[in-house]
């Protein structure tokens, strides 16, 4: 028996399991708490949990999977190396002119002359002398470069010449005689949109390192452990690839733990056309999954401020879990996240004297905003801080104290208010407060941690509600279930091409009598969803239920459902996609195949395809096997993209020929 | 006095093109201002046209005559107008695709345009998706229109709307495509925002994009 082991690092936890290959099992399951700052510790420990509870000997692990957040998580921080980005022939004015170059993610950019038009004929011949002066004189300075060239999606020489000129002059001046990584944009993608190519290779560029830093420190772990089995490192689109292939080709993996989840969520309850609601401790990220796959964005995926070229799952992700901050208004209303806390029952488990403060507070009364809620230390600084924000941060030495006290001790309130979210943005405090999770406990649902505390902090907040604990905790549960439903609603229409408003009153009104008890009203509204929920995330049960109630449709919550992202991770195939593009030139009297490392002519289009279908499979099969798969299926998919001219005027017009190879493998067992 | 804005879009209707300029003369004299005499003389005329146009009931050559009344009209208006006056609805950039010389139908749209109060940039025949991605560029214009007369050129519409893909200036325009052998169908594999077959569709279609 051979078994996969799978890691997932998530907002909240690092999980891991151990999957039979054979039967698809999942044999273990372990969880970690995700250490953001060196998401590598998380990781060791959740490796070590899951194999020293299933008593598994690490020699009989055959293939380990990671879906990990650092991309995602470094491109919204804006975390990585200095790179600097050559773009061949784009035309500067323009850029700047409206106001692409905000696009561009790194200030260090190049404009060399050079680049093709849209048929992939040469503009202009590139200017290798002004990329060799731009590498030399960045020796040292950068960790990676980006090229990425006008229409190179039709005609990718530029950007070849371009890298071999930049790894020839950076190994000469390297000590081991290894070039710099150099990202090339045709890579990436090979839609049009020269901005968007830009954005998307220098992104993969500053991520190189990082990813290269992780991967090794796993593969450490993984030799500590050990585990000798190749590693692999799932992408957007679910589907893996080898860790050295990976760490080419970061960008790549953003959004790779909801695409996990998508398929977790496929190979754990076997259904292929389902909707799949992972409820996170951060997040709900609602996927489709279609035909047993993920289905991806078109228009690449949006990460933090950046619009990407990349084609990930095309997920909807609210800050919205079982950890949400739980808080009221100035009006009394009930507000549910997006922001994350420590709940308060987890927090009295490891300091049991936080419940005395709460009833102290209980019996004091108040009404500011942040009763009831606590700031505790998570690491120590490595940046310089201003002497106010040390002193706080001292205060925390001994154990959690309540936030009320905080701001009193920090002069004026919202000054010190604004100083405890910045040590927090840092890393360095978490809040602790009542959430869903502590609901769950006072209500009896859910016991892991210590229920007095949330019984407390649920009493607080009840008391300015003039309501009893018990029924606020309901409304809470409630309001988050109707929150998915509002979500997944939204994500349905999305995907259907409307933008959902929620502040047009009757959009809300029709919702609202859909849901809920009708408000008396006179209209019978029903909302159902076609396709079935398959929630997964360890606090589905206690919300889903409600959701698929709300929406008439059935719901699966799988067995392991609080670990499906890591089941995804060993779930996917390896999976590589290429486009090539046959048109006619001026004239039609030639075509030309562009392909991805080529263009070439030819009389017919039936000839360029015939080259095309001769001449890819064999590449691209080789390329998935330097990605990690075994036994490749090379599929093809042609779309002729013809239209008729008017009535009289004779001919249809032939457009273009749209050619997609795919080449889908096992992950290979090999190193 | 508002018989004279009829006589305006009269004289236009029939095509007077030195009627024409001598009527707008006369009603600035008489204290009418230029953009009554441009929005209840002159569009108005443009707009019987071209719902005439599209009725059938006039042909290509006539509307030709009365667009050329229409600026033999504006030439006397035009230094009149503030920048406030001119009812402008946007600004549409347009031409005869590359490898394509045919331009009436083309000038006609724009004619029609200009009369509708678009303001319009004419980059005429024979144009290359380069020098759209440079004028949309340089005009910033709400529309770009294109035509194309022969089967043969009609893909150089592709071209055009791949140029501006790859310039990233594709979702700050919407794009019409027209011609005699273009079809709705064919706009659409193209990805062009909107199809007009003829020159008065083409006005009411420009609205609604603007």
């Amino acid at each position: 028996m051979t078994i996969a082991l799978g890691i997932d690092t998530g907002g909240t936890y690092t999980d891991a399991v151990l999957v039979d290959e054979g039967t698809g099992q999942v044999l273990h399951s372990a969880k970690a708490l995700t250490t953001r700052w060196d998401l590598s510790v998380g990781i060791g420990k959740a490796i070590a949990a899951v194999l020293s509870q299933g008593g598994v000997a690490a020699s009989r692990v055959s293939l380990v999977a990671l879906s990990t957040t650092l991309a995602t998580n470094a491109i919204v921080e804006g975390q990585g190396s200095p790179v600097c980005l050559i773009l061949i022939g784009y035309d500067r004015d323009l850029m700047r002119e409206f106001g692409f170059e905000g696009a561009l993610v790194t200030p260090d950019v190049v404009y060399v002359r050079g680049g093709h038009d849209a048929i992939g004929d040469e503009v202009e011949p590139l200017d290798e002398q002004a990329v060799r002066e731009a590498v030399a004189s960045r020796i040292g300075r950068v960790a990676a470069f980006a090229v990425s060239g006008y229409f190179a999606a039709r005609n990718p020489a530029h950007e070849l010449r371009a890298r071999a000129i930049i790894e020839e002059t950076t190994a000469r001046h390297s000590d081991d005689g290894r070039p710099l990584p150099v990202t090339c944009g045709h890579e990436l993608s090979v839609r049009l949109n020269a901005v968007r190519r830009a954005t998307t290779a220098a992104l993969n560029a500053r991520l190189i390192p990082l990813l290269q830093d992780l991967i090794s420190t796993v593969q450490r772990t993984l030799a500590e452990q050990g585990i000798s089995a190749p590693l692999m490192v799932v992408k957007g689109d679910g589907s893996l690839v080898r860790a050295d292939w990976a760490i080419l080709r970061p960008v790549e993996t953003i959004l790779s733990g909801p695409a996990a989840s998508a398929v977790g969520a496929w190979h754990l309850a076997g259904r292929r056309d389902v909707w799949v609601v992972d409820v996170g401790g951060t997040t709900t990220d609602i996927a489709a999954l279609r035909g047993g796959h993920p289905r991806l964005n078109p228009e690449g995926a949006r990460v933090g401020q950046w619009q990407t070229m990349v084609e990930a799952v095309d997920v909807r992700t609210t800050g919205l879990g079982g950890d949400s901050l739980v808080r009221l208004d100035g009006e009394r209303r009930l507000l549910i996240g997006p922001g994350r806390v420590v709940p308060l029952c987890l927090l009295a488990s490891d300091h049991p004297d936080v419940v005395a403060e709460l009833e102290r507070q209980a019996a004091q009364g108040g009404d500011e905003p942040w009763v009831g809620q606590f700031a505790l230390l998570q690491r120590r600084p490595v940046n310089a801080l201003a002497d106010e924000e040390r002193s706080l941060l001292r205060s925390l030495a001994d154990g959690p104290r309540p936030v009320t006290a905080l701001l009193r001790e920090g002069g004026y309130p919202l000054v010190a208010l604004r100083r405890l979210e910045r040590l927090e943005a840092l890393g360095l405090v978490a809040r602790a407060g009542f959430t869903p999770t502590d609901a769950l406990h006072v209500l009896g649902r859910f016991r892991r941690w210590d229920a007095r505390a949330s019984v407390v902090g649920a009493g607080l907040l009840a008391a300015r509600l003039g309501c009893a604990a018990e029924a606020f905790c309901e409304r809470v549960v409630a309001a988050v279930s109707e929150k998915v439903a509002r979500e997944l609603v939204t994500k349905v229409l999305a995907d259907e091409g409307v933008a959902a408003d929620w502040t047009m009153p009757a959009l809300d009104a029709l919702f609202a009598r859909s849901v809920g008890d009708g408000n008396g009203s006179s209209l019978n509204c029903r909302l159902g969803l076609r396709e079935p929920i398959v929630a997964i995330g360890a606090p589905a049960a206690a919300y889903m239920p409600a959701v698929a109630d709300m929406l008439h449709t059935d719901l699966i919550i799988p067995d392991h459902a609080d670990v499906a992202n890591a089941v995804g991770a060993v779930a996917g195939g390896v999976v590589q996609t290429w486009r090539v593009m046959v048109q006619p030139l001026p004239g039609g009297e030639a075509f030309r195949v562009h392909l991805p490392g080529e263009v070439r002519d030819f009389p017919t289009v039936e000839d360029a395809v015939a080259y095309a279908e001769r001449t890819v499979p064999a590449e691209l099969a080789a390329a998935v096997r330097r990605a990690g798969a075994a036994d490749v299926d090379v599929h093809i998919a042609r779309e002729d993209r013809v239209a008729m001219a008017q009535a009289g005027w004779g001919h249809e017009v032939y457009l273009c020929t749209e050619l997609t190879f795919t080449a889908a493998g096992r992950p290979s067992p090999a190193r | 006095m508002a018989d004279i804005l009829q006589k305006i879009a009269t004289k236009l209707y029939e095509g007077e093109d030195k009627e024409v300029a001598e009527l707008v003369q006369q009603a600035l004299d008489s204290g009418l201002t230029p953009k009554e005499i441009l929005q209840d003389g002159l569009i108005a005329g443009m707009d019987q046209v071209g719902k005439d146009f599209k009725a059938g009931d006039l042909f290509v050559p006539e509307v030709l005559i009365a667009a050329r009344a229409m600026h033999a009209g504006m030439n006397v208006l035009r230094p009149l107008l503030s920048a406030s006056d001119s009812p402008t609805v946007g600004k549409y950039v347009i031409g005869t695709v590359k490898g394509d010389l045919h331009d009436i139908g083309k000038n006609l749209v724009k004619m029609m345009l200009e009369g509708a109060g678009f303001e319009t940039v004419d980059l005429g025949t024979d144009v290359a998706p380069e020098a759209f991605v440079q004028a949309v560029r340089e005009h910033k214009p709400r529309i770009v229109g294109m035509s194309a007369l022969l089967t043969t050129t009609m893909v150089n519409m592709k071209s055009t709307i791949d140029a501006l893909n790859e310039a990233g200036l594709r979702e700050s325009v919407k794009i019409m495509v027209g011609g005699a052998p273009v079809t709705a169908a064919f706009a659409q594999q193209i990805g062009a925002d909107a199809y007009a077959p003829d020159a008065a569709t083409a006005v009411d279609v420009a609205r609604k994009l603007a």
